[in-house]
């Protein structure tokens, strides 16, 4: 019974990070150890599962649109695989409460960051690593016109995206917040762009940590299981009713959900 | 040649899609399989204990568990996707003599086989 529960959460983490443009990480670690009192090391290696199913499907429509910088997902892939192996190593030798308290305060940053008005400040010049591996590229505009675009503080952008790496193996999480934030942030690249960017680089990123958390015996099927196939039907869901939904109202709902849970998670690492 | 790159990694990914629905059938199949109605299956998950993925796997074929061996097919199909995306972009990188981003798809390359190994070790 307890699994249909979960799986039935799953399916609406699924979708509702479908419409909010996040992984069902955020939703998924707090319910499994919050309120179903699961290990966090358990919740954790779930999570990441379900996070390479969901990446790994949606894929090809972050290609088709032409958004995706291929070079610039390779390149940046370096920095977060390696950050990734970290955090594994992190997490294996880290105590509960502490990833608890780090979960709280990623939450807490990721509501904030949430209300942040996402400018377009594109970059000017073209750093010497982007000349070199040829990072700058065109995509194109609404009316379908093709608008060049440079790539700047790459070293910068690799630095980012190693945290991002040891947060999602650490967490359980995409990391997408601090992946588009050395994106757009950082690197100066078009929003269109970075999101795109992020969404398809955090399969891999998830896997990085994900085959370790496997091949050690932390992902458990009777978790994983309801967890990953909820989240695959709910993003499929979630995906087909975007288009006639604005999110505004739901995003600043699940704002004050993040920051209740987040403090939760805070007092669950303090006990 | 970048549109070859593209449509290439196009197909790649339209074939990746097509794998999370295997796996995600294969989980779902096995889930169904062994689920109980009656106990709370998540309170042996309360605390952390060690149990390596090969004997798990070496006690399921023992005891003829087959709904959790089908989902441990259906997770391991899940996490070789984004390897072998990879490994299919370094191989059209070198197709398209892109060297220098065939070499950095292998060290990504690299970074997930270490990751593997260091599941085996910690």
């Amino acid at each position: 019974m307890h699994e249909l529960i979960l799986f039935a959460i799953s399916i609406g983490a699924g979708f509702l990070g479908a419409l909010l443009g996040l992984g069902g990480g955020m939703i998924i670690v707090p319910v499994l150890t919050l309120y179903l009192h699961v290990d966090i090391r358990y919740a954790i290696a779930a999570s990441l599962i379900s996070i390479v199913a969901t990446s790994s499907g949606a894929a090809a429509s972050f290609l088709k649109d032409h958004m995706t910088n291929l070079r610039v997902a390779v390149f940046l892939e370096i920095g977060t695989v390696a950050g990734a192996i970290t955090g594994f190593l992190i997490a294996s030798f880290i105590q509960a409460k502490i990833l608890f308290l780090i979960f709280g305060f990623f939450l807490l940053f990721s509501a904030i960051m949430m209300f942040r008005k996402r400018g377009e400040d594109l970059a000017t010049k073209d750093h010497p690593w982007s000349k070199a591996l040829r990072l700058a590229s065109s995509f194109p505009n609404e009316k379908g016109d093709r608008v060049e675009y440079k790539v700047e503080a790459v070293p910068q952008g690799l630095l980012y995206m190693y945290v991002a790496g040891i947060l999602s193996a650490l967490l359980g999480i995409g990391s997408g917040i601090l992946k588009v934030l050395a994106m757009d942030g950082a690197m100066r690249l078009p929003i269109k762009v970075s999101s795109a960017t992020s969404n398809f680089m955090i399969g891999v990123t998830a896997t990085a940590s994900a085959g370790a958390y496997f091949i050690q015996g932390s992902i458990r099927p009777e978790i994983a299981a309801p967890v990953a196939v909820g989240i695959i039907a709910g993003s499929w869901m979630g995906a087909r009713v975007m288009m006639r939904m604005k999110p505004q109202l739901l995003r600043y709902i699940f704002v004050v959900l993040l920051s209740v849970v987040s403090v939760q998670m805070i007092m669950k690492g303090l006990a | 040649m970048k549109s070859d790159v593209y449509s290439l990694e196009l197909f790649i990914s339209k074939f990746l899609r097509y794998g999370v629905l295997l796996a995600g059938a294969l989980m779902l199949a096995g889930w169904m399989s062994q689920i109980s109605f009656t106990r709370d299956v998540f309170l042996e998950f309360q605390t952390y204990h060690d149990a390596r993925l090969f004997q798990v796997l070496t006690d399921a074929l023992q005891d003829q568990r087959w709904g959790i061996l089908i989902t441990y097919a259906g997770m391991m199909i899940l996490i070789s996707l984004p390897l072998l995306r990879v490994l299919m972009t370094f191989a059209v990188f070198l197709k398209t003599r892109d060297y220098k981003m065939a070499g950095l798809s292998a060290l990504v390359l690299l970074g997930l086989a270490a990751s593997l190994l260091l599941g085996f070790e910690l």
